[in-house]
């Protein structure tokens, strides 16, 4: 396709191809880049910044905000000394961790059910699974509330283990399905013809050729169980058992005063884990989502 | 007249065998059994008893004042530590307690002791115990309950929770940037603030407030404003709405006037929102609780000698003010809840409660008679204002009772919105639009059957 543009967009008698000079580029790729990169990074670099100022530059407008100028570590100290922030991260990591893998074992199964196993209602229920996902969490809080009271779950993390997958499950679940798929019937028929069983046709064919896939759901799951508030509000008391995003506004807010500081070296620290495994599977993810919506 | 004959013929023979027997009862049990005087009161209260073993848990906002909160949760330790019950307090922020508390209803499950934040005990009468004994109790020992909690806790005659605290909302403000207006005093009428308006603009740093879905400092701004001018979302009836009339206008042009004078309101705003611009020297008044001034003394020292706080202006119809009112009920489903009971009674002893307001440092005010001249207030004349505005408060849908419409009116902004509208685009907006979308929310709130 490149080829095909040059030769039809060189610029006549200077053989330079059109928009490849470094202005094309500039207005083409670099300037919307730069763009993009100020508005995706903006709020981590305000987060940083803010962390770093003292109390009182935090509310001095009289200087530009952009900029620190007497840095300071305080917050940092405080939220490692005087709160749970290393159990809430514990707490969260562990949560989201379980909570997915729960999730994507659920998915996978009945993704791949639905679109490989042709039984009678696998459409109605692939459209069931759809509309589970569009309810709002709002909504189910509820009702969970008195499922988690039935189980004896309040204040234990298993009540986020075991709630996170109703969202999670529809969703990885429907995302899989489109995967699944877009996977050529003909290879795991062949399996089938080679005396390969279901399943192992499922798990040495289908599996495999859905990783992108798997991999996207999976991070879409951890990130979804990593941020989670609603329930984590609801179903946890104790300081020991709150998760970041909890744990971080309920003792970092008092009353109508928040406490910057200690509130952006919280969120700064909270976005890290998932930021570093987006970078590391930043390729499935791109692939997963395409796949996902072209494919569905 | 039946009840003048009797008091002018003096006790009939049922009053003395009544009286009679709570003397001899309180003779013989002074210890679990106590008469409760007020209003003319002979009904009597015994006190909870503490289950050793048992395990209590408290669910209530996260304090402004963080000491305070220590305070509280090392005094509830301490009692439980006495009592062999286990106590654990559980702090969210205002925003969180409601659906915290909505689950733990649906549930009918969950701790033992909730904070109910104005009206709740109204929307969650069902799920919570009747705590009139207790509160009785305290009535005894403490004398009045302030009306404002009495009317949150008190549900068809049944006390629902027990009075806990005010956080009163005052004007903070800086006198330096006053005195260089020429406005010596804060003003102490709503006219009165026009006009320093108009002069704190030339400053740079305004008067300024929000008129948006902030749950605190708007509530507690704008329903002040209308109730000084006369105004009132309905009639004490709770039924007839009577937003659409004179007075709402003249409050609302009083607000319009202010605005086009210098005052500036601010939409966006929530609750931290003012605290920020203040502490930013972004504006030099506003109203809120104690939390701005207490801030500047105990943390950043920059602004503290220049503060001062302010009580609410008065209207044509006098003064008004709206706080925070937080109150404790203790849940139904509670398995101890004698022991709960019998906690916040502790809590609510003179000498606790004095030992944590002192700790709070004005940001909370007591909700009974003996707790008003708390030495709090006396300790700091700056904090003389927070004291001042517990008498005039008044509670959102005020002169109706609260119930479950008044705290749908309130959770809907509908007058706040009404002021917003009105001062949209530097206070030209549509005033009687405002009026007539305000009386079509609320007439579909208090004349629904």
């Amino acid at each position: 396709m490149a080829a095909v543009a040059r030769l039809k967009f060189r610029k006549p008698g200077t053989g330079r191809v059109i928009g490849d000079s470094f202005v094309g580029r500039a207005i083409r790729i670099y300037i919307p880049l730069l763009i993009l990169l100020v508005v995706t990074l903006f709020p981590f670099y305000w987060m940083a910044v803010t962390s770093f100022k003292s109390a009182s530059e935090l509310f001095d407008f009289s200087v530009s905000p952009l900029w620190v100028r007497d840095p300071t570590l305080d917050w940092y100290r405080h939220l490692f000394t005087q709160t749970n922030f290393p159990r809430w991260a514990f707490n969260t990591a562990l949560v989201a961790t379980i909570s997915t893998l729960i999730s994507l074992f659920c998915s996978i199964m009945a993704g791949y059910s639905l679109a490989r196993l042709r039984y009678r209602g696998a459409d109605a229920i692939g459209w069931g699974i759809f509309v589970t996902y569009l309810v709002p969490p709002t909504l189910l809080f509820l009702p969970l509330t008195f499922v988690i009271r039935e189980l004896h779950l309040f204040n234990n993390l298993w009540a986020l283990i075991l709630t996170y997958p109703t969202f999670l499950i529809p969703f990885c679940t429907w995302m899989l399905m489109g995967f699944f798929k877009g996977i050529p019937r003909e290879l795991e028929e062949a399996a089938l013809v080679d005396g390969a069983t279901r399943i192992q046709a499922m798990l040495r064919i289908a599996i495999p050729l859905a990783l992108p896939g798997i991999l996207a759901a999976a991070l879409f799951a951890f990130t979804l169980s990593w941020n989670e508030f609603l329930y984590a509000l609801i179903f946890m008391n104790d300081s020991l058992v709150k998760t970041i995003p909890v744990g971080v506004t309920q003792e970092l807010i008092h009353g109508d005063e928040f406490f910057w500081g200690e509130l952006m070296a919280a969120a700064l620290l909270g976005s890290v884990p998932v930021a570093v495994l987006y970078s590391f599977f930043v390729d499935y993810f791109v692939a997963g989502m395409t796949a996902g919506a072209v494919k569905g | 007249m039946t009840q003048g004959k009797r008091a002018v013929a003096g006790w009939s023979r049922r009053d003395f065998l009544k009286t009679a027997g709570v003397a001899a009862a309180t003779l013989a049990f002074p210890e679990v059994i106590i008469s409760c005087g007020t209003s003319g009161s002979t009904a009597t209260a015994t006190i909870p008893k503490p289950r050793k073993g048992a395990s209590i848990r408290l669910l209530q906002w996260t304090s402004f004042v963080k000491p305070a909160d220590a305070e509280f949760k090392r005094q509830a330790a301490e009692w439980g530590a006495a009592n062999g019950v286990t106590v654990a307090i559980e702090t969210v922020t205002g925003d969180q307690l409601q659906p915290k508390t909505a689950a733990a209803v649906e549930a009918g499950a969950g701790p033992d002791i909730i904070q109910m934040q104005y009206g709740w005990p109204q929307l969650y009468t069902d799920a919570c115990l009747d705590v009139s004994n207790d509160v009785n109790i305290l009535i005894s020992k403490l004398g009045k309950p302030d009306p404002v909690n009495e009317a949150f806790c008190k549900v068809n005659g049944t006390w629902r929770a027990i009075p806990y605290t005010v956080v009163p909302n005052a004007w903070t403000y800086r006198t330096d940037y006053f005195q260089q207006a020429g406005v010596s005093n804060f003003p102490t009428t709503w006219d009165e603030l026009t006009a320093a308006a108009a002069k704190l603009k030339t400053t740079g740093k305004p008067i300024s407030q929000t008129d948006g879905h902030a749950y605190g400092d708007s509530l507690t701004m704008w329903n002040p404003v209308l109730w000084g001018f006369g105004g009132k979302e309905v009639n004490a009836d709770g039924k007839t709405v009577a937003i659409n009339s004179k007075e709402t206008r003249e409050a609302i042009k009083w607000a319009k006037g202010a605005v086009q004078a210098g005052l500036v309101v601010h939409p966006e705003w929530l609750d931290p929102d003012n605290n920020q611009a203040y502490h930013a020297d972004r504006v030099s008044g506003t109203l809120n609780g104690a939390s701005i001034y207490i801030r500047e003394k105990i943390e950043f020292h920059k602004y503290t000698d220049v503060t001062n706080n302010a009580p609410m202006p008065s209207g044509p119809k006098g003064t008004f003010a709206m706080n925070l009112i937080f109150n404790h009920a203790v849940m139904k489903w509670s398995p101890d809840a004698e022991t709960a009971r019998a906690m916040l009674l502790a809590l609510m002893e003179k000498d606790q409660y004095q030992k944590w307001t002192l700790i709070a440092s004005g940001y909370n005010a007591g909700p009974f008679e003996a707790l008003h001249n708390d030495p709090v207030f006396a300790s700091d004349p700056k904090l003389k204002a927070f004291q001042e505005v517990v008498a005039p408060g008044k509670w959102p849908g005020w002169p109706a009772l609260p119930s479950k419409k008044t705290a749908q009116a309130q959770t809907q902004f509908i007058v706040a919105d009404m002021f917003a509208k009105s001062l949209a685009n530097g206070g030209t907006g549509d005033m009687e639009a405002a009026i007539s979308a305000a009386e079509t929310s609320l007439k579909a709130i208090f004349e629904r059957p």
